[in-house]
């Protein structure tokens, strides 16, 4: 087996995590450090000779980091800095310190299609209401329009050239893009060794065989949006077509997020990401029980310690009157602190639940 | 899912914008738009007209007989939007265009006005149909009630409409017997739409209450004004305003129980040799016509339910919603019959032969029977007067009897007059 890891033109490494399987090319430096996506503890280095992935090659483009460190950064401390009962592990200083630049991969399809396609086209058009009101013994009358859609059956022939049809290069993708954001692909440069000096990049688990259907998908949507164009309609539904493809072309681009971590109370590892062009910073933040639950049990006790006194006021009261009324005052206090015992341990419970 | 020839029949190529795309579109259903259609018999040559009795052709000459092809479609047929391109268009009208056209059976040249929709040759009495075309395709009829009552059956019924009151003259009958009836088409609109109105007044209580002490101490009456609010939605099915200006609105009224359920497609066969006029009343001026009849039951329904009809500072909103119309052809029969050399104009649902027409009253007949009831009380009273005069204790109760006998008859005279006006007077 020849030395793929070669093709990337710098001294990189390739490595797997073993707990969430997501493999990594990196520079070698960062071996040691933990997975970039879930936190596992070591990464295990691979020999590329034995152990060849789906696709190996290099990408041909690369977006560049808009947000830099710094700006990251700042979002980690704003995210840390807001957090109640945060768990121990949870300091914007120690994140920072575990911040990882991260490429991801995706396919831009290109190629030729010809094909016979039908739709349901929809033409807006505008109806005439009337709205009326009556009022000292006179009718007032209000003309309104009113936009509706009709819908024409066409058929058509097609034959266009498409490029940079957008293809999912993992199978995580969707869900990658659901919490992150879409990424703006204009400003893609052509792929320079030197992007892998600090960060790490993933390789693709869809090689273009795999991804080709929603490739299709793409170029479909993209070509039903030109035939509505070509037919000169304002909506369309039901788009069915008969393709054919050629000169199709995959280009492999890398697209830019940071992540980082930090570890709940039972050790398990949470994951945030940065989203590489606009900073916005995406990730759970958790209260930490343990704290909660030891601020509970501390009002908890000065509660029990009112109802203790006032027990003893109340026995004092058999004695000296006076006391009796500072029994019953006590013991108000006492119930009310004892209700505000629960407050922590409910807040953290809410946080834990409803944090997104 | 894609159908194995391309482009399917009955599709045709159609604009694109985009180089590299063609597309193809359904063809418009009317392609083959005849301007005139004209109906001769297929055996000797001669004009064929639609039968009023068999719903077909016949010809009038040999006896040939087309049997019908109705396709029939009932309150189904199809309704239109308020679009704002067909109310641009409506409002720009026709004009009144005169259409010269050269009858395919003689030659001759002949100028007709645009608004009548059949026409019959001058020169060799054929019939023809003049599809008119429209400012658009939605304005031309699309649907029409056939005839369905001929003109025997009308005869009759007039003859037992004529001698169904005493009122008129007793010759009067005998005339229906002679009396032409000329089926024609008339224009009208249906209109449909549902109507939501949210409405709020004061509504009158009366209540009372006693004021003043001791000997003063009386109840007294007031109105109580308390706001009342509500809301109420209608559904109109079909609402029918005329289409031609030239008709009586008061007898068409009398006649308007058209039965829509046997609404039939269009098709020229149905025209041949009936008088057809197109719509003079615009679809925007009817629409306001139908509009403000909806608008006076919404007004009505919101009233109703009010705790009271006595109010004040009623106001309401109302949104007008699914508004749809039609233009339809409704079949009617028109006659005129003389009676003392008066024309007397009648009108006739063809549909169901209903009569509406001004009927010639005999008015003699009815001051003799008027004065025929005011002759007891007048006996009457003359004895009374004569009996108080004589200073007869029983004066004063055939004064009361007198009284009440001329209260009869006044109230006789009443309905007779207003009768008699209501057959008269159109
Ligand atoms: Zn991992
Ligand atoms: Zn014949
Ligand atoms: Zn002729």
């Amino acid at each position: 087996m020849e030395n793929w890891l070669s093709d990337w033109q710098t001294d990189v490494a390739l490595a797997a995590c073993e707990q969430c399987d997501w493999l990594y090319v990196l520079p070698p430096s960062r071996l040691a450090g933990r997975c970039p996506h879930c936190g596992a503890a070591a990464l295990a280095a691979l020999d590329e000779t034995t152990n060849k992935p789906v696709y190996t090659h290099p990408p041909e483009l690369v977006l560049p980091f808009q947000a830099t460190p710094r700006q990251a950064q700042q979002k980690v401390l704003a995210f840390a800095k807001g957090a109640w009962f945060a768990p121990a592990d949870l300091q914007g200083e120690r994140l920072n310190g575990r911040l990882q630049p991260l490429y991801l991969p995706l396919w831009l399809v290109d190629a030729d299609v010809q094909a016979q396609w039908q739709a349901e086209m929809g033409f807006d058009y505008q109806v005439v209401s009337h709205q009326e009101e009556y009022q000292n013994n006179r009718w007032h009358t209000r003309q309104v329009k009113e936009t509706r859609i009709r819908w024409e059956p066409r058929v058509g022939t097609l034959q266009r050239h498409y490029d940079n049809q957008v293809a999912p290069a993992l199978e995580e993708q969707a869900a990658i893009e659901k919490e992150v954001g879409r990424f703006d692909r204009q400003g893609a440069r052509p792929y320079q060794p030197d992007v892998l000096t600090q960060a790490i990049a993933r390789l693709p688990n869809r090689p273009p065989d795999d991804a080709w259907p929603d490739a299709q998908l793409a170029l479909m949507q993209a070509a039903g949006d030109e035939c509505r164009q070509a037919a000169a309609a304002d909506h369309i539904r039901q788009y069915h077509w008969q393709p054919h493809f050629a000169n199709t072309h995959w280009t492999q681009l890398l697209y830019p997020i940071y992540t980082t971590y930090y570890m709940d109370d039972n050790g398990k590892t949470h994951t945030l990401t940065i989203h590489g062009q606009t900073g916005r910073l995406v990730g759970r933040r958790l209260a930490s029980m343990k704290k909660a639950r030891r601020g509970s049990l501390a009002i908890g006790a000065v509660a029990a310690a009112l109802f203790i006194v006032s027990f003893i006021l109340l026995l004092a009261g058999l004695v000296y009157e006076v006391a009796l009324a500072m029994a019953g005052l006590l013991f108000v206090v006492a119930v009310v602190t004892a209700v505000a015992a629960f407050i922590p341990i409910l807040v953290a419970w809410y946080l834990n639940h409803h944090s997104k | 899912m894609m159908t194995p020839t391309f482009p399917p029949p009955g599709y045709m190529r159609t604009e694109t914008a985009v180089p590299g795309i063609d597309v193809w579109m359904p063809k418009p259903p009317d392609e083959n738009h005849q301007e005139v259609v004209q109906f001769h018999c297929p055996q000797c040559d001669a004009t064929t007209a639609f039968s009023t009795d068999g719903g077909g052709l016949t010809c009038a000459h040999c006896g040939y007989y087309e049997a019908p092809q109705a396709s029939l479609v009932g309150k189904g047929a199809q309704q239109f939007e308020f679009t704002v391109e067909t109310m641009e268009r409506v409002a720009q009208g026709w004009g009144i265009e005169r259409k010269e056209l050269a009858c395919s059976r003689c030659n001759a040249h002949i100028t007709i006005a645009t608004d009548m929709l059949t026409h019959m040759c001058p020169f060799c009495h054929s019939n023809q149909v003049v599809q008119v075309k429209a400012p658009q395709d939605v304005l031309r009829p699309r649907f029409l009630l056939p005839f369905q009552v001929d003109g025997d059956t009308l005869r009759r019924q007039t003859a037992a409409w004529l001698g169904s009151s005493w009122l008129l003259p007793k010759d009067l009958q005998r005339l229906a017997h002679g009396t032409q009836f000329t089926p024609i088409y008339v224009p009208a609109w249906t209109f449909d739409a549902k109507t939501s109105a949210g409405w709020k007044a004061e509504v009158a209580h009366t209540r009372t209450r006693t004021v003043g002490v001791g000997k003063n101490r009386r109840t007294q009456t007031y109105t109580e004004w308390r706001w009342e609010s509500g809301q109420a939605t209608l559904t109109f099915d079909d609402l029918l305003i005329n289409g031609a200006s030239n008709l009586s609105p008061v007898l068409l009224n009398q006649i308007r129980h058209f039965d829509l359920q046997q609404l039939v497609a269009y098709e020229p066969h149905y025209l041949a040799g009936i008088q057809a006029q197109a719509y003079d009343v615009s679809l925007d001026a009817a629409w306001e016509r139908a509009r403000q009849n909806m608008r006076a039951q919404t007004k009505e329904a919101c009233q109703r339910q009010a705790t009271s009809r006595r109010m004040r500072n009623f106001s309401m909103n109302l949104d007008f919603r699914d508004e749809s119309w039609r233009y339809i052809l409704l079949p009617l029969y028109v006659a005129v019959y003389h009676y003392n050399n008066q024309p007397y104009q009648l009108l006739a649902n063809g549909q169901n032969g209903q009569i509406a027409g001004q009927r010639p009253v005999d008015w003699r007949k009815i001051i003799l029977a008027i004065g025929a009831a005011f002759l007891p009380a007048l006996l009457l009273g003359l004895l009374a007067t004569w009996m108080l005069v004589a200073g007869n204790a029983n004066g004063n109760t055939v004064l009361f009897v007198t009284f009440g006998l001329a209260l009869i008859a006044l109230i006789f005279t009443g309905i007779t007059v207003s009768q008699a006006q209501k057959m008269d007077d159109v």
